[in-house]
């Protein structure tokens, strides 16, 4: 008799939730209310005006405590300069996002009385194993978001299923980030343009600023093309408010005294091949590799290592340049459309072949593959424009483009997704390619001398290195070696203990070791923002 | 014993075959995809899906993959060393998580045996006491406590020991991540020990024994020992088991290249086939070691062969 009452009772509870779920479906999607409960709460521009004004950015990423600073807009420091004067892009674009709590709280108000509510409330979606820094940083935002008068409710779910929901529109507002490929603000712009389903989460369609990227990537004069960039990121961040940015990530470790060189670059590749003062250094890394193979790799760690052992036609310097590296020098032609790369003739695989520019044809073709299916196959086409390339010879190389690109190709060419591969080795790999450290071949100042998934890499200076005499010269390390360790307490330990010459701090490691020698805060690329589902119905 | 130990035997590969098929479904209702990149595009995915044939229904997958596993091929991983073969990648991470698994459950037999016995025969007395609280402190203090207050005197401060794990001079670097893994099977199993050894000496036998004068070690060797350790025993399979295939947090903080570590890796980026693998490997040597533990039942008590023949 018991069981029956409560199989009942359990029976009406299920009836009573469907019930209740079944209503308030129909009362977001139902069809002939009135227009405002129509709308999503998302697509009020009030709404989106609230959320930008709500957040105190600069004491959130002081909060962090591990050297990210406040967004200023959606392009961050140190990503792009003005062609003509030099100046940072944030510094001809300023702050474009700003913090007012009273404007957050009118527009709030505004908003719940165009929606004809008493109350918003917004889920806020966000990672749980994408670093410290994000679960501290959704917190903060929904403080400050209730502060404004929302009522916020995090959704916390893994990376996987974060990516999954905003793939399919399943969200509301997300806590996402974005690392530029390339020192342009193409990389960040080209996001939110309303033909990119891929990485246009929120479904921004606003013609305005599809033209400005159009005309952009036009091949106008380049001062034009930056005054777009610029009204570009006002029409998205500001007239629109589609998406908040709000933090710039920093990145706070310390660098044994003596150990000089290591290149951090917050537009690219961070370059390590420079590192001098003892004979062997361990650099710490908290992933391992997840590829060695450049047409494959998608991660910093796997790119840093590919560099370390791998020459590229230029290399940037430290202040991300292009320089020199295996093309000596290169011409432009007068319509800007071909650049011609001419290859040093002693540079050399560790096989022994010479790296020739049939290396760079093959590898360029291979990302493009669909057998390879490289998340980077656009690299070729979208980023350096080639419209064809060419080796004319063993040691000269012509790219053409469709517009003038030459800029940014001598930067894009450093880029790992650039770099060479020996066809013969390669091919006789076959699937076994760049899988382990004997099947990947190395050009570069430095050989991978082994690879032990989960625990370290190490190098070894290249003696057959053309450049080997100035490496020597500069103090290079005869060995340096990538320990892989997750744990930040055990690493500052073996830090502190002289075992490993550097180590990333965590936010609350931070405080206790800024006074120590060899604290160094340096920012990244990855700026964090909020995308907001502005036009995409749930699939 | 031997139609016995066939039909086990048999019944744990069919076991293990449904395991795979659970695990494949499993693995299809989780949430999100194997290629988590923001940078992906919608073509990109659908070229990387066809690529390792997750465009084919789940049977067809499954049916695949019992064939080439049958030849050893567990197939590749697909984010977390790419393209990598996942039978090599298990082959050299087990080898170190049962190096550490085994030398932490030496130590925790040893320890927990010594405890146990040395607390039930100071039945309610300060040595009892002691060895009592020593084993509650054990089962209630996480292993990664233990191992990071280890870690900063003994290799930090003392310098006694390495700090990390290396491979140059793995049994030392191991001792420290043994040490913090053998808290919680000491204590266990001093626990189980002390209990099951009071019970055994105060039962009529043991009387019997005393009765008839025997000398007091032999006495607790041949007589009580035995019937202490079959319970022991039991419960000291499953703890085996999970030593062998490795502590995800002990493997983080020492930085060793283990199998714990790879496995939550591997569901947290839905790699599929390294998931399947770790789950499987996990399963067999649970199985195995079940099967191992029932044959040892045998050889400490007649009286349960004998049965088992019978039956």
């Amino acid at each position: 008799m018991k069981k029956l009452l409560t199989l009942l009772l359990a029976l009406l509870m299920v009836v009573s939730l469907t019930a209740c779920s079944g209503g308030s479906d129909s009362s977001t999607s139902g069809g002939d209310t009135a227009p405002a409960s129509d709308m999503k709460t998302t697509q009020s521009l009030n709404v989106r005006k609230a959320i930008s004004y709500a957040i105190d950015r600069a004491t959130l990423a002081t909060s962090l405590n591990d050297g990210s600073i406040a967004a200023d807009g959606i392009i961050p420091h140190m990503l792009a300069s003005n062609p003509e004067t030099g100046a940072d892009f944030r510094e001809d674009a300023g702050v474009v996002v700003e913090y007012d709590a009273a404007k957050a709280q009118e527009f709030y108000a505004a908003a719940c009385e165009e929606l004809g509510k008493d109350s918003i409330t917004l889920d806020l979606l966000y990672g749980t194993n994408e670093g410290d820094s994000v679960i501290k940083a959704a917190e903060l935002i929904q403080f400050y978001l209730e502060e404004a008068g929302f009522s916020v409710n995090l959704v916390s779910k893994q990376k996987k299923e974060r990516l999954s929901l905003m793939n399919t529109g399943d969200y509301e507002v997300a806590l996402t980030r974005w690392g530029p490929d390339y020192g342009d603000p193409q990389t960040y712009m080209d996001l939110f343009v309303s033909t990119n389903t891929s990485n246009n989460s929120g479904r921004y369609n606003s013609p305005e600023f599809d033209a400005l990227v159009a005309d952009a990537e036009s091949g106008v004069a380049a001062s034009q093309r930056w005054q777009d960039w610029i009204d570009a990121e006002q029409q998205l961040v500001v007239t629109d408010a589609a998406i908040c940015p709000v933090f710039q990530a920093g990145g706070a470790m310390l660098i044994r005294p003596g150990v000089t060189g290591l290149q951090f670059h917050s537009a690219s590749v961070d370059n390590f091949r420079h590192v001098s003062g003892k004979d062997t250094i361990t650099l710490l890394t908290n992933t391992d590799i997840l590829s060695l193979d450049s047409c494959i790799a998608t991660d910093g760690t796997s790119f840093s290592a590919q560099i370390m052992f791998t020459d590229g036609l230029t290399e940037l310097d430290a202040d991300g340049n292009p320089v020199p590296s295996i093309a000596e020098s290169w011409d432009i032609s007068d319509d800007g459309l071909t650049v011609t790369f001419h290859l040093r003739n002693d540079a050399k695989w560790s096989d022994g072949t010479p790296v020739t520019a049939a290396d760079f044809v093959y590898a360029w073709d291979r990302i493009q593959s669909e057998a390879i299916a490289s998340e980077y196959a656009w690299w070729v086409s979208d980023v350096m424009l080639a419209s064809s390339y060419e080796a004319v010879d063993d040691y000269t190389l012509t790219v053409t483009t469709a517009m003038p690109n030459a800029d940014l190709l001598l930067k894009a060419v450093s880029f790992n997704s650039s770099l060479p591969i020996n066809q013969a080795f390669c091919e006789a790999q076959g699937d076994q390619y760049a899988t382990t450290a004997e099947t990947v071949l190395s050009n570069g100042p430095f050989v991978l001398d082994s690879w032990t998934p989960g625990y370290s890499y190490e190098f070894v200076l290249n003696e057959n290195y053309y450049d080997y005499d100035a490496y020597v010269a500069a103090g290079a390390p005869s060995k340096v070696v990538f320990r892989v360790l997750e744990d930040t307490q055990t690493a500052l330990m073996e830090y502190d203990a002289g075992n490993i010459d550097t180590v990333i701090l965590s936010g609350e490691q931070v405080t206790a070791n800024t006074s120590k020698e060899g604290f160094t805060q340096r920012l990244q690329g990855y700026l964090f923002y909020l995308s907001i589902n502005i036009n995409h119905d749930k699939e | 014993m031997k139609k016995y130990i066939t039909k086990r035997v048999l019944t744990s590969i069919m076991t293990l075959f449904v395991i795979l098929l659970v695990l494949f479904i499993l693995m299809d209702l989780m949430p999100g995809s194997p290629f988590n990149d923001e940078k992906l595009t919608a073509e990109q995915l659908a070229l990387l899906n066809a690529k390792y044939g997750l465009d084919k229904p789940l049977i067809v997958r499954f049916l695949l993959y019992v064939k080439n596993m049958l030849t050893g091929d567990l197939g590749v991983s697909y984010t977390i060393n790419k393209n990598f073969a996942v039978s090599s990648m298990i082959k050299d991470r087990l080898g170190i998580s049962i190096g550490v698994g085994a030398l932490a459950m030496a130590m925790g037999t040893v320890f927990g045996l010594t405890l146990g016995i040395v607390s039930a025969l100071n039945h309610n007395n300060w040595v009892d006491n002691l060895c009592s609280t020593i084993s509650v402190m054990g089962v209630s203090i996480p292993s990664y406590v233990v191992a990071l207050v280890l870690c900063f005197f003994v290799g930090y401060k003392l310098g006694w020991l390495p700090i990390l794990y290396n491979t140059d001079q793995p049994f030392v670097s191991l001792i420290m991540p043994a040490l913090a893994l053998s808290v919680s099977p000491t204590a266990n199993i001093a626990r189980f020990t002390r209990s099951e050894m009071i019970d055994v000496l105060s039962s009529d036998y043991i009387l019997l024994v005393q009765s008839k004068g025997v000398k007091d070690h032999k006495m607790i060797f041949s007589h009580v020992l035995r019937n202490t350790l079959i319970p022991v025993i039991t419960v000291m399979g499953p703890i085996l088991v999970n030593l062998l295939t490795g502590s995800s947090v002990i493997e983080k903080i020492f930085g060793i290249p283990g199998i714990g570590r790879l496995m939550i890796t591997a569901i947290q980026e839905n790699d599929y086939n390294v998931t399947i693998a770790c789950a499987f490997v996990y399963s067999v040597m649970y199985i195995v070691t079940m099967l191992f533990v029932d044959i040892l039942y045998g050889v400490i008590d007649p009286r349960i062969r004998i049965s088992k023949e019978e039956g």
